[in-house]
C-alpha cells in the first residue's frame, strides 16, 4: 500500500513529509537525549568522570556506599525472573481459557458472566488492594511470592480476557466445527486448531502481561512488608532511596540499564506487534 | 435423565471448567474484596483487625480533614490539565506520523519512539527526573539553566512539584492515544483529502474539518479511558515527589494509599478508596454509554 502512494505523491506532499520527519526529529531529540545521557552514567566513575565498568560491581559482590550496604543482585534478579515468567505463563493460559469459553461455548450464565467481564476489565483492581490485603492476610500468603504472583495475575486477567475474546470472535466457526467432524473433542480443537488461529492475541496479551510483570512496583510495595523477597524494582528502589545512592548515579543507571535490557529487547522484537495489539484487541474501540 | 439435558449438563460443564480459573480468581481477588472495601469503610480497621463497626465516622472525618479541599483541587488540576494537554499532543503525533509522514515506516519508528517513556518501569522512570531535574549545580536541567541565565541552581521538584508530576506523566501517556488515533487517520480514504485540496483547503483545515471530526468517537474514548486511569493511578507520583512537599501533589487515590499502607489506617483508607470507587462507577456508565453509542452508529452507517 505504501508503494502506491509513493508513486502518486505531489512534490509538496514530500516537501511536508520531509518537514515533518525534521520538526519529529526535534521533538523526540531531548528525550533520547535525556535517556542517553542518563545511561551513560552508567560507564562513568561519578568521582573522576573516567570510563570505568566498575559500576557494575553489584552482579558479582556486595558493595558499600557509605552507611549502605547493597546486596548482589542475584536473588532480586531471580525472583524477577520467576515472578515474570509465572505471571505471564498463567495470565495467557488462563484468559485464553475464558474468552475460549465466552466466545464459543454457550452455558447457562454466559450473558452474566460477559457483562461482568465488560466492567472488570474497565475497573481498576488497584482500588481494592486494602481489601486484597486482607485477604492475603488472612489466607496466610501476605509477604510472599506467591501472593503477588496471585493478586498480579487476578488484577491483569479481565483486561486480557477481553482482548483474547475478541480475537476468538474473528474465528469462523466453521474451522471449529469441521475439527470437531474430524474427531476432535473440545479440548483438543482447543489446543491444536483454534490456538493457532489466535496468535497473534496471544503475542499482544503476553507482551503486555510481560512488561507489567517485569516492571510491578506497587504489588511489591504494598503487598510485601519485609526484605526477604526482594524484586529488581523494589531493590532499585530501595537504593534510589539512599542518599548517598543519590549522590552516585553511577551505580543506580547501572542497574537501572540491566533492569531495563529485556525491557527494551522485548520491545524491539515486537514493537509493531504492540502498536497493533493495542489497537486490534486493545483497551480501546 | 434424557440424552438431551445430559448433553446440556455436559455443555455447561465443559464450559464452567474453562472458566474455572477466570472465575475463582476473579472472585477472590475482585469481588471479595470490594465487598470487605466496602464493608471496612464503615469500621475503624488497623494492624490489630479488630472489626469495630463506627458507622459514618470515616466519612465526616473524611469531609472535616482540612486536606480534603486541597486534594480535590490538586486531583481535578491533575487530572483535567494531563487529559487535555495530552490529547492536544495525541493529535499532533497522529497527524505528524500518519498524514505527514505517508511512509509507514518512518512513522512507525517514531510511534516506537514514542513508547519508551511508556515501557520504562515507574522505579527507573522516576528516578530519571529525580536525576535530571537534580537540586545540585550538576543537575542536567542546572546546567543549562546556570549556563543560560547565570542564576544559582533550582531545586526543580520542590519548586513545581506539579507541573514535573504532569508532564512526566504527560509523557507516558501520550504513546497509546497516538496509536489508536493514527490507526483511524490510516482509515479515512485518501479521495477526502484530495477532494479538500482541490477545494483549495489548506492543512489546518483538513486538520480541523477532516481529521478531527473523524477521531471524535476515539478522542472522547480515550478522553474518559485516560480520566479513569489518571484518577486511579498513583504510581508515579508515589515515585517522584510521595505526595510532596507538604500535600502539594497529593491526589485522592494517592491519599487512600497513604492512610491505608503509610498511617496503616485500613478502614479510613478504605472510606477514601470507596468515594473514588463511586466517581469511578459513574465514569464507567459513561464509558459504556459512549461505546454503546458508538456502535450504534457504526451500525447505521453500515
Amino acid at each position: 500500500m505504501a508503494k502506491r502512494k509513493i508513486d502518486t505523491r505531489a512534490r509538496f506532499e514530500i516537501r511536508q513529509e520531509r518537514n515533518a520527519v525534521l520538526i519529529l526529529c526535534l521533538v523526540m531529540l531531548p528525550i533520547l537525549f535525556i535517556y542517553g545521557k542518563f545511561f551513560i552514567n552508567a560507564f562513568i566513575d561519578q568521582k573522576t568522570g573516567a570510563w570505568t565498568l566498575q559500576n557494575f560491581g553489584f552482579m558479582t559482590h556486595a558493595l558499600t556506599m557509605g552507611q549502605a550496604k547493597i546486596e548482589p543482585i542475584g536473588i532480586p534478579l531471580r525472583n524477577t525472573v520467576l515472578f515474570t515468567i509465572i505471571v505471564t505463563g498463567c495470565e495467557v493460559v488462563f484468559s485464553c481459557m475464558a474468552g475460549y469459553a465466552l466466545s464459543r461455548l454457550d452455558f447457562f450464565g454466559k450473558k452474566t458472566i460477559t457483562f461482568s467481564l465488560f466492567i472488570l476489565r474497565m475497573f481498576p483492581g488497584i482500588l481494592l488492594l486494602i481489601g486484597i490485603l486482607y485477604i492475603l492476610m488472612y489466607l496466610h500468603i501476605v509477604n510472599t511470592l506467591l501472593g503477588v504472583v496471585i493478586v498480579a495475575i487476578a488484577l491483569r486477567l479481565p483486561g486480557s480476557t477481553f482482548i483474547i475474546r475478541n480475537f476468538f470472535v474473528q474465528v469462523p466457526r466453521d474451522i471449529e466445527n469441521s475439527a470437531l467432524v474430524d474427531g476432535c473433542n473440545r479440548f483438543t480443537a482447543f489446543f491444536q486448531v483454534i490456538i493457532h488461529m489466535v496468535k497473534p492475541g496471544i503475542a499482544s496479551i503476553s507482551m503486555f502481561s510481560f512488561m507489567a510483570a517485569w516492571s510491578n512496583y506497587l504489588l511489591f510495595n504494598v503487598l510485601i512488608f519485609n526484605t526477604k523477597t526482594p524484586v529488581l524494582a523494589t531493590y532499585l528502589r530501595k537504593l534510589s532511596l539512599n542518599e548517598q545512592m543519590i549522590a552516585d548515579y553511577g551505580v543506580f543507571s547501572a542497574m537501572a540499564l540491566i533492569y531495563m535490557l529485556p525491557v527494551l529487547a522485548f520491545f524491539f522484537v515486537s514493537q509493531r506487534q504492540l502498536m497493533k495489539g493495542s489497537i486490534s484487541g486493545g483497551k480501546g474501540i | 435423565m434424557t440424552n438431551r439435558s445430559k448433553k446440556v449438563l455436559k455443555r455447561n460443564a465443559q464450559a464452567y471448567l474453562f472458566l474455572s480459573p477466570f472465575l475463582v480468581l476473579v472472585s477472590l481477588l475482585y469481588i471479595l474484596p470490594a465487598i470487605l472495601t466496602i464493608v471496612m469503610a464503615f469500621t475503624d480497621l488497623d494492624t490489630a483487625f479488630v472489626w469495630n463497626f463506627v458507622g459514618l465516622k470515616n466519612f465526616i472525618k473524611i469531609f472535616k480533614d482540612p486536606n480534603t479541599p486541597v486534594i480535590i483541587r490538586n486531583t481535578v488540576t491533575y487530572v483535567v490539565i494531563t487529559i487535555s494537554l495530552t490529547i492536544c499532543l495525541q493529535l499532533f503525533f497522529s497527524t505528524m506520523t500518519t498524514y505527514f509522514i505517508r511512509d509507514e515506516k518512518k512513522g512507525n519508528l517514531f510511534k516506537a519512539l514514542l513508547m519508551i517513556p511508556m515501557i520504562t518501569p515507574g522505579v527507573v522512570y522516576s528516578v530519571l527526573w529525580i536525576w535530571l531535574l537534580d537540586a545540585s549545580a550538576t543537575g542536567v536541567v542546572n546546567q543549562i539553566y546556570i549556563s543560560l541565565t547565570g542564576n544559582d541552581p533550582v531545586n526543580w521538584i520542590a519548586r513545581y512539584p506539579f507541573q514535573v508530576i504532569i508532564f512526566a506523566q504527560i509523557l507516558t501517556s501520550v504513546a497509546y492515544g497516538t496509536t489508536v488515533y493514527s490507526s483511524a487517520i490510516k482509515s479515512i480514504p485518501e479521495t477526502q483529502f484530495r477532494a479538500a485540496r482541490v477545494d483549495g483547503a489548506g492543512e489546518w483545515e483538513i486538520f480541523k474539518n477532516i481529521i478531527v471530526p473523524n477521531l471524535k468517537p476515539h478522542i472522547s474514548f480515550i478522553a474518559l479511558w485516560e480520566t479513569l486511569g489518571l484518577l486511579t493511578s498513583y504510581v508515579a507520583i508515589l515515585l517522584i515527589t510521595n505526595g510532596g512537599p507538604g500535600i502539594k501533589t497529593e491526589t485522592w487515590a494517592l491519599s487512600a494509599y497513604h492512610k491505608a499502607f503509610g498511617s496503616r489506617e485500613y478502614g479510613y483508607g478504605a472510606a477514601i478508596s470507596l468515594l473514588l470507587i463511586l466517581v469511578v462507577a459513574c465514569l464507567m456508565l459513561l464509558i459504556m454509554f459512549v461505546t454503546k453509542q458508538q456502535g450504534k452508529e457504526k451500525k447505521a452507517n453500515g
